[in-house]
């Protein structure tokens, strides 16, 4: 069973003995480096595939399950890749190269696609800021949410989509992604392309970033891959001053200081985690680096 | 792993296998369509195409179009209208330049033009100029293997020898009749590939 932290606990010893005060926090003006620099990356990714239609093809071609840049550098989405696979039965060199780039970063750099790359990620992120301005609340934090069952959904739905693919021997989340169907759909009503994204905004202004949380295959491919990497938030210092700010604002639900900071972790191991740098915007303290290095702990 | 996370685990590959087997079956009742060149049999083409659409923009005629809709069968997946805009096989280019673009091998590299094998053409007797007793040679003129896949009886009228044609339409497309009376027919399974000779 997950638990759940909600945004009215009080903060200090009643609810994180180890955390508290010991000295006045300032609050000054920090500019929010990562957060608009992920979300700034990410935006123009999504005009780029926009305007694909009209860019000349030695500068860029292709949609979100393969793309071609300056004609020469191939990225295919690696779980469409791999549906192919296990759909034809089949294995080519070209398909090994092309989903090389996509993998290899994904091993080294974590779940950055889903931070910095993903369009519908960008999309659904920005819903929730959003959200949280009107209601004024944050959804919940799931405690232990690399272990929890709503987290979890996503691996199984991966194995479906798997599974799947070679029973119909057809890729099925290739020509199912939500992330991918605006920008490849072609025919008449361009517009009904937008349902998918358009449905999903609708159904987490209940349940925030569920899809990315809990659903999205290609993001629990991701997150498998990324358990190793070497670029993570470290937390740094000796001061955890108890703020919350890391926990409340984290999109992906991760209870960034229950779990990690408050635990003495030297840096954020959770799989789920983006590399957005939110909580290393936003932390007081300023411990919460978002950095490469070259040691795994 | 806990008897709940089984239950789940199973239930999602259930679902899975379930869904397959329904594309499968839907898909299987769908008509092929004409393929770009290299591609082999139509259930083997969409079981490699990625629909990423890079044959589509390589395309220097503009012969594929990307098939419109969502969903695992021939949504997406790129064809050729060849009444439209026929495949001329990238003649007088080094290569055919939909194979080289293609990243997951769905349309085989190395297919030489001879080795192309996307249909077969059939002509229409009924509509067919010659054979109401007017000359024509339209047809043989626009195929690149006029007098091996296109030859002409002793009575003047055009036959398809399928062991040579390679189905790339440009006879569908030269035909002088509305609607053309040749069409070519694209190779639903692997079944259909080995050409024999005519009866």
């Amino acid at each position: 069973m997950s638990r759940t932290v909600s945004a009215s606990l009080p903060i200090g010893e009643a609810a994180v003995p180890d955390c508290r005060h010991t000295r006045p926090i300032e609050r000054r003006f920090r500019f929010p480096f990562w957060t608009w620099a992920h979300r700034l990356t990410a935006l123009a990714l999504l005009v780029v595939f926009l305007l694909e239609p009209w860019l000349p093809a030695n500068v860029f071609h292709g949609n979100w399950n393969g793309a071609v840049w300056f004609g020469a550098w191939t990225i295919l989405d690696p779980l469409a890749g791999l549906e192919t696979i296990v759909a034809s039965r089949t294995v080519s060199w070209e398909l090994v190269a092309g989903m090389a780039t996509t993998v290899v970063a994904a091993l080294l750099l974590g779940r950055v696609f889903c931070g910095w790359v993903c369009p519908l990620g960008l999309v659904l992120e920005l819903n929730q800021t959003v959200r949280r301005r009107v209601h004024k609340t944050h959804h919940r934090t799931t405690l232990d949410s690399h272990r929890s069952a709503t987290h979890r959904i996503k691996f199984y739905v991966l194995a479906g989509c798997l599974v799947g693919s070679a029973v119909a021997t057809v890729p099925l989340f290739a020509s199912w992604s939500p992330i991918n169907i605006p920008f490849a759909w072609r025919g008449e009503d361009r517009l009904w392309a937008l349902m998918p994204p358009a449905v999903l905004v609708v159904i987490e202004w209940w349940w925030p970033r569920v899809f990315c949380r809990s659903l999205c295959p290609l993001g629990a491919l991701y997150s498998l891959l990324g358990r190793w990497s070497l670029l993570r938030v470290r937390i740094t210092g000796e001061e955890r001053l108890a703020c919350r700010r890391c926990s409340r604002d984290c999109p992906m639900g991760i209870a960034v200081m229950e779990d990690h900071v408050c635990r003495g972790a030297s840096s954020i191991d959770d799989p789920d985690c983006t590399r957005c740098g939110i909580c290393a915007d936003r932390c007081l303290g300023h411990i919460l680096r978002l950095e490469w290095s070259r040691s795994r702990s | 792993m806990d008897r709940r996370d089984f239950l789940a685990a199973a239930s999602a590959v259930s679902i899975g296998g379930l869904t397959g087997a329904a594309v499968r079956w839907q898909i299987d009742d769908q008509a092929a369509h004409l393929r770009p060149p290299g591609s082999r049999s139509e259930r083997r083409f969409l079981s490699q195409c990625i629909r990423c659409h890079h044959c589509v923009t390589s395309c220097p005629v503009g012969a594929l179009v990307i098939l419109p809709g969502i969903g695992p069968g021939a949504a997406a997946t790129p064809a050729i209208d060849a009444r439209r805009q026929p495949c001329d096989l990238c003649a007088g280019r080094p290569v055919m330049r939909c194979i080289e673009s293609c990243p997951t091998g769905a349309l085989r590299p190395g297919t030489t033009r001879r080795e192309v094998a996307i249909g077969v053409a059939r002509i229409d007797q009924r509509s067919c100029l010659p054979f109401q007793g007017v000359a024509c040679r339209a047809c043989w003129r626009a195929c690149p293997f006029s007098g091996e896949a296109i030859r002409y009886d002793s009575l003047g009228r055009p036959y398809v020898d399928p062991r040579h044609c390679v189905g790339c339409g440009l006879c569908v497309h030269a035909c002088l009749t509305e609607p053309p009376s040749i069409q070519v027919e694209p190779f639903a399974s692997k079944k259909q590939l080995p050409r024999e000779a005519p009866p």
